[in-house]
């Protein structure tokens, strides 16, 4: 990337100094006159019909403005998916049925919030108690209790069915009979949760003249607009998504939430600023925590440890609602089939409703689950072989240029050398090996290395599916960049800014950034599926090169020259080869003003991923082609096992990683630190637990985050495969998602590697691993421990 | 004990004294961001566990969340408003950026007041107790990393971040 | 969260914190740093019509060497005793408490008092209203019937406080003070009940106002504690040892294990430590020798059963500690 001046630099955060001085506003912080005091009133049952609702207390309290049930509302359904196959299945407001504990039955708007608990208190629910299930597996069992019909494509006598998804290639009977070694194994992920530390919330202010002026906290406001507009009967102009900063999404907040409706039903029944921002203990009570997945993993492989076959059953337990679980299982597939070659596979994934909280996607929607499966069986595959685990890697990973069995191009795919790198820099090959030979040699505190593998697409087509980005100049020479594109923390504002610095040649300092606001910017994919530096990045970089383009034509005229002869630099345009001859941006958008039919300077970009494909692939079938982009990373993970105590500590995880190449290093530093540190805790400590349905650790102090005395060292190398060069279209590659599932799958390799224990179920809490310490398990056997916390 | 009232304080804020009428049950991270609108404070979680609301108290992190507005009249209090002097950040808060240590920022009033706390008790701390003295603040999104790094360089300065 | 309206006191002088207590009775709550009691009143869990501030009382405060003891005001901070050197050179136990105590902040604002008159806590207990409106409440917060162990009459709560373990171990007594009456003092573990309902309190109308912890020559002590992070987190299970070394031999030997139920528990250790030289001490035989019907259940993140086996492990470490620092 040579000639750059912005582009793969570590250039600061734009919005870094509002931020370090206190001075972001984030959607908790936005007030209103007259902002009235918003609060849900939740279901505390798993399942019932709702008899009756009487708000006439409620209503008559003072200082109460407005209370909404379902009787308020146009009963319009929405979900995380809506298509043909899926259709929309959840009321944003319940109307004669409640099917998780804290589903949103009414809402109250109060002038402050001792009043607003006080009516909420006085609302009378009559319920008619129904028979609830919990268990993924038992609610697809004949006899369950009917949460919803089974969806009516999937043929299985299976209750609860929310979705299926189910693809093979190959004959995999026949792979196995060939195989050498088959192994069948069965993987169980806890619910996680994002632990975002700004709440929930939103802000929601009808004016009389019938416009929505919403704030709320969230991954993409175009998203967000639409269903509270579909939901609401609105035309999608007269809701206003406006911008606020956002503390921490992590997938969290992507989709309509209930809570969102109900503030701007409640303000459009008062025309009064309603807020509603959730306590903690509501986040984890209300809020959409991770999709669990159990994957069931069989495998055949030739002696030489090449896989010959899979056969993969997933099962997850969305939840009383669709939400993103029938995603969840198709994008397991994707986690499966994508680093390593599969010549014959069998995959069916079930989404199964519970009467449990909705589930929603986390950083990795998936891939967590399927890398700790895939990576945990290989490194037991490969002891059964008395194979190196690297080396089984290196036969297996996929190479640049592969088509994938989706059509999918791997094109610069990096696997290989990221395998290469890690082991080089960790010196993995020698750790693993020593510290299997010190495992019996009876010190208390053992230590060990892992690896594992993930790749990861970006910029799929999910609705947008396209963003667009205007670059505006000013008069003095200085640029404005128009785009919707949310800054959560990933530091898309930094970036697009320097896609277009690096285009028009001025300083980053000199583009302002205005974004993330549905009436007065352009519309944006959304910061998830990893699409934004991408997607956005090419929509920004034409909107640059359009701007340029009309500048240069100006300039060419203004300086009898050619516009392929100019040069810009520093906001001078100047004749290359002789450059006393040069015009000031200024300048020469005066002449585009005075002597053109008063032209400012504008320019606009529009990019779309997958422009042949008229939508994402088939989520039941998986046809159809997903990604132009695949990135890939290898992780080695070191751990220490006190083995009397069975504690795990995580010291140090080691990051190679191809995500095409790093627009701002600083930035893609920072999100493998926070993946390593999310992927830690997935495996040390972190666990939603619900009881019946009820969350019962709804805080900080019992789910425990890692805390900085935790931190865990990281370290990291570039494997650059994609290139950025003024003029032509870039594709650059993830980097928020994937390195959680790859740091997962290293921890519990690296636990096996360190003290001989291998457990299939996370968190690895240290009564888990003490456990397997005091026994040990044969090899081959299938492996579930059940011995969750509250139960005797 | 019968009749609600609302009390008359004075609170010391940045070098600034505030006259604030109040409930007693408001906690001063509720007077700060509501009463005085200073919203660099922010609320995180319910309990004091998670850090997000850190102020100084007298130059020594507490938990705002945890502390009542009636209770700290004529101590001194700095918040994330009080650290920069007009347009000039605060050395700390330079390094924060300069290391990449800001992502979502809504940790980062806490860290950064709990850092400047611990320079000025020592030039020039140890890892750990850098470590030590961040364990009671949160971050979601660094993993902490790049904190402690900028944390340090301010550190190897020498100047306890003047 | 909001807290609900309560009235708040301050009190310049004990006796007028005394009397206050003793008119307003059940009705209002000592405050001290309020890290523990503000928690509580956001959950429902107590619901004080006031707080009584003990934050101007003078004399409530400060560690001073008298004789052959340490005297801690009881609204000293955890902080102010971590930075103590008589603290850490002769109750190097309580130093390891105080330091393994939540994170910094808390320890500036929580007080030794308010730390030892902590009540215990469960899973199914340290909740909300709306988390109680889901189910009945359980027994601890009034219900009829334990929530952990389902139908039991009896309350599993955990006493998970750290400091009155290695208190007890140092055998540290706390001064109470009531309206009218003479102060007495009190050996640490004469305040608990062993009763998860009421864990542990003072006599009625009584205020704890000083620790005294008795210095002895030629000691060691220490605390280990065990939790999933490296801070913020209550033990899940933990000891405190405390022997006292004369003429090479061991004369006195404590050992009290932390986060054992609603009380901490002083381990019987029957001459397997005392009389003997450090170096002969079996702390396999010490680990073995914590009492086997701990009241444990699944009230925790990690089961009964693994909290059993790390109680005898970290009694041994405790005391192993404690021997080496002598």
């Amino acid at each position: 990337m040579d000639g750059l001046s912005y582009v793969g630099k570590s250039v600061p955060r734009k919005d870094g100094p509002a931020k370090v001085s206190g001075r972001a506003e984030y959607t908790v912080d936005v007030s209103l006159p007259g902002m009235l005091c918003g609060k849900v009133l939740r279901s505390p049952h798993p399942h019932a019909r709702i008899v009756s609702i009487d708000t006439g207390k409620a209503e008559r309290l003072r200082g109460v403005k407005a209370v909404v049930t379902a009787k308020d509302s146009l009963k319009i359904k929405h979900g995380f998916v809506q298509t043909g196959r899926y259709p929309a299945d959840q009321y944003p407001i319940a109307i004669d049925r409640v099917r998780h504990v804290g589903e949103e039955i009414a809402g109250v708007a109060a002038t402050d919030e001792s009043i607003a608990d006080e009516a909420l208190s006085l609302i009378r629910v009559e319920y008619d108690l129904l028979p609830a299930v919990f268990d993924p597996e038992e609610a697809m069992k004949p006899g369950a209790p009917e949460i919803h019909p089974s969806h009516p494509k999937v043929e299985e006598p299976y209750r609860n069915i929310g979705g299926k998804t189910q693809t093979s290639w190959g004959d995999v009977e026949k792979a196995f009979e060939q195989s050498y070694l088959v192994r069948e194994d069965r993987f169980v992920t806890q619910i996680r949760t994002h632990a975002y530390m700004e709440p929930q919330a939103i802000v929601a202010s009808f004016d009389h003249s019938g416009k929505l002026n919403v704030w709320l906290s969230s991954m993409g406001i175009f998203l967000k607009r639409a269903k509270l507009a579909n939901t609401l009967g609105l035309p999608y102009g007269n809701v206003r998504v406006l911008k606020t900063y956002v503390g921490g999404a992590f997938g969290g907040k992507v989709d309509l939430f209930n809570h969102e409706y109900i503030a701007s039903l409640l303000s459009m029944k008062c025309h009064l600023p309603v807020r509603i921002v959730y306590s903690r203990e509501e986040v984890f009570k209300g809020a959409r925590h991770a999709q669990p997945l159990i994957v069931e993993l069989k495998t055949g492989v030739a002696r030489d440890g090449t896989i010959l076959a899979h056969q993969v059953r997933t099962i997850n337990d969305s939840g009383a609602y669709r939400g993103s679980g029938v995603v969840v299982i198709f994008l397991a597939w994707g986690f499966l089939m994508a680093p390593y070659r599969i010549p014959n596979l069998r995959y069916e994934g079930y989404s199964v409703y519970t009467n449990n909280l909705v589930r929603c996607p986390q950083r990795g929607h998936g891939a967590p689950a399927m890398r700790f499966a895939v990576e945990s069986q290989f490194d037991m595959i490969a002891e059964q072989l008395n194979m190196d685990p690297l080396e089984m890697r290196f036969k297996n990973a996929r190479r640049p240029g592969d088509i994938l069995p989706n059509g999918d191009s791997l094109k610069s795919f990096g696997l290989v050398r990221c395998l290469e790198e890690v082991a080089r820099r960790t010196n993995f090959v020698e750790k693993h090996r020593k510290a299997e030979q010190e495992r019996k040699n009876g010190s208390r505190i053992k230590r060990g290395a892992g690896i594992g593998t993930c790749s990861y697409f970006g910029g799929s087509l999910v609705y947008p599916n396209s963003s667009s980005v205007i670059v505006k100049l000013n008069d003095d020479g200085g640029i404005s960049l128009v785009t919707g594109a949310v800054d959560m923390g990933q530091g898309a504002e930094t970036v697009l800014s320097q896609i277009v610095a690096e285009e028009m040649s001025v300083p980053v300092e000199d583009i302002q950034v205005c974004a993330a606001d549905t009436e007065t910017t352009t519309v944006d994919i959304g910061s998830w599926i990893s699409g934004l530096t991408w997607v956005t990045g090419n929509a920004a970089k034409k909107a640059a090169e359009n701007a340029m383009k009309k500048l240069l034509q100006v300039a060419a005229e203004e300086l009898d020259a050619d516009p392929a002869d100019l040069e810009a630099k520093n906001k001078e345009i100047f004749v290359k080869h002789a450059p006393h001859r040069k015009i000031s941006y200024k300048d020469a958008i005066a002449a585009s003003i005075a002597k053109k039919r008063g032209d400012s300077i504008i320019g606009e970009g529009h990019f779309r991923t997958m422009k042949d494909e008229r939508a994402h692939p088939s989520l039941a079938t998986t046809h159809g082609r997903w990604s132009e982009n695949y990135s890939s990373y290898a992780q080695v993970a070191e751990v220490e096992v006190d083995t009397e105590t069975g504690v795990m500590k995580v010291l140090k995880v080691t990051t190679a990683h191809d995500c095409g190449f790093p627009f701002n290093p600083m930035l893609v530093e920072g999100q493998i630190d926070g993946q390593v540190s999310m992927g830690q805790g997935h495996t040390l400590s972190e666990e939603v637990l619900e009881d019946r349905g009820s969350v019962i650790n709804p805080s900080f102090l019992e789910y425990r985050i890692p805390c900085a005395t935790d931190m865990v060292e990281t370290d990291y190398v570039d494997v650059i495969t994609e290139e950025y060069r003024k003029g032509q279209h870039y594709d650059t590659k993830e980097v928020g998602e994937g390195y959680v599932a790859g740091t997962i799958a290293a921890v519990a390799n690296a636990l096996y590697n360190a003290a001989g224990v291998r457990l299939n179920r996370t968190p690895f809490y240290p009564s888990r691993i003490l456990e397997a310490l005091e026994r040990t398990a044969p090899v081959g056997q299938v492996q579930d421990h059940t011995d969750g916390c509250v139960r005797e | 004990m019968e009749k609600r009232s609302k009390r008359l304080i004075w609170l010391t804020v940045n070098d600034q004294e505030y006259e604030i009428a109040t409930y007693p049950n408001r906690t001063l991270l509720e007077v700060l961001r509501e009463d005085l609108a200073m919203k660099g404070t922010k609320e995180a979680c319910d309990d004091g566990v998670c850090g997000a609301c850190t102020v100084l108290l007298d130059g020594s992190p507490v938990r705002s969340c945890l502390l009542l507005a009636v209770e700290v009249q004529g101590r001194k209090i700095t918040t994330i408003e009080g650290l920069s002097s007009g347009e000039k950040l605060h050395p700390i808060q330079q390094a924060f950026l300069d290391h990449g240590a800001v992502q979502c920022g809504y940790c980062t009033p806490g860290m950064v007041l709990t850092a400047k706390a611990l320079f000025d008790v020592k030039a020039k701390p140890t890892e750990e107790e850098i470590l030590t003295a961040i364990s009671g603040n949160f971050c979601r999104c660094t993993g902490y990393n790049k904190i402690v790094k900028a944390v340090r360089s301010v550190a190897a300065a020498g100047q306890g971040g003047r | 969260m909001r807290l609900p309206y309560f009235d708040f006191f301050e009190p310049a002088t004990l006796p007028e914190m005394l009397t206050l207590m003793e008119r307003y009775g059940e009705k209002v709550r000592p405050h001290a740093g309020g890290t523990a009691l503000l928690p509580l009143i956001r959950l429902g869990l107590l619901r004080p019509s006031g707080l009584v501030g003990l934050g101007k009382l003078r004399g409530l405060k400060g560690i001073d060497r008298r004789g052959e003891a340490l005297h801690i005001g009881a609204m000293t901070t955890l902080s102010e005793l971590a930075a103590s050197p008589a603290v850490r050179k002769d109750a190097a136990g309580l130093h390891d408490a105080v330091l393994s105590v939540a994170v910094p902040p808390i320890r500036t604002m929580a007080t030794i008092g308010g730390n030892i008159f902590q009540d215990s806590r469960c899973l199914f207990y340290n909740q909300s209203a709306a988390w109680r409106l889901e189910r009945q409440p359980c027994l601890k917060a009034g219900g009829k019937m334990c929530l952990a162990l389902n139908g039991s009459r009896k309350c599993f709560s955990v006493y998970q406080g750290d400091l009155a373990p290695a208190l007890i171990a140092l055998g540290a007594r706390v001064r109470l003070e009531k309206k009218g009456g003479e102060p007495r003092e009190v050996p640490v573990e004469e305040l608990f009940t062993g009763q998860g309902r009421r864990p542990v309190r003072p006599g009625p109308g009584e205020v704890a106002t000083e620790i005294i912890v008795p210095i002895v020559r030629d000691t060691g002590s220490s605390y280990k504690k065990l939790r999933l992070r490296s801070a913020v987190d209550y033990p899940l299970a933990g000891a405190s040892a405390f022997v006292a070394i004369k003429g090479g031999t061991i004369e006195i030997a404590r050992l009290v294990l932390s986060a054992a139920g609603p009380a901490p528990v002083a381990v019987p250790l029957d001459g397997l430590v005392s009389g003997k030289k450090p170096s002969a001490v079996d702390l396999d035989a010490v680990g073995r020798s914590i009492p086997k019907n701990l009241p444990l259940v699944n009230n925790q993140i990690v089961p009964a059963s693994y909290r059993r086996k790390m109680l005898a492990v970290f009694a041994k470490r405790a005391m192993k500690a404690a021997l080496e620092r002598v």
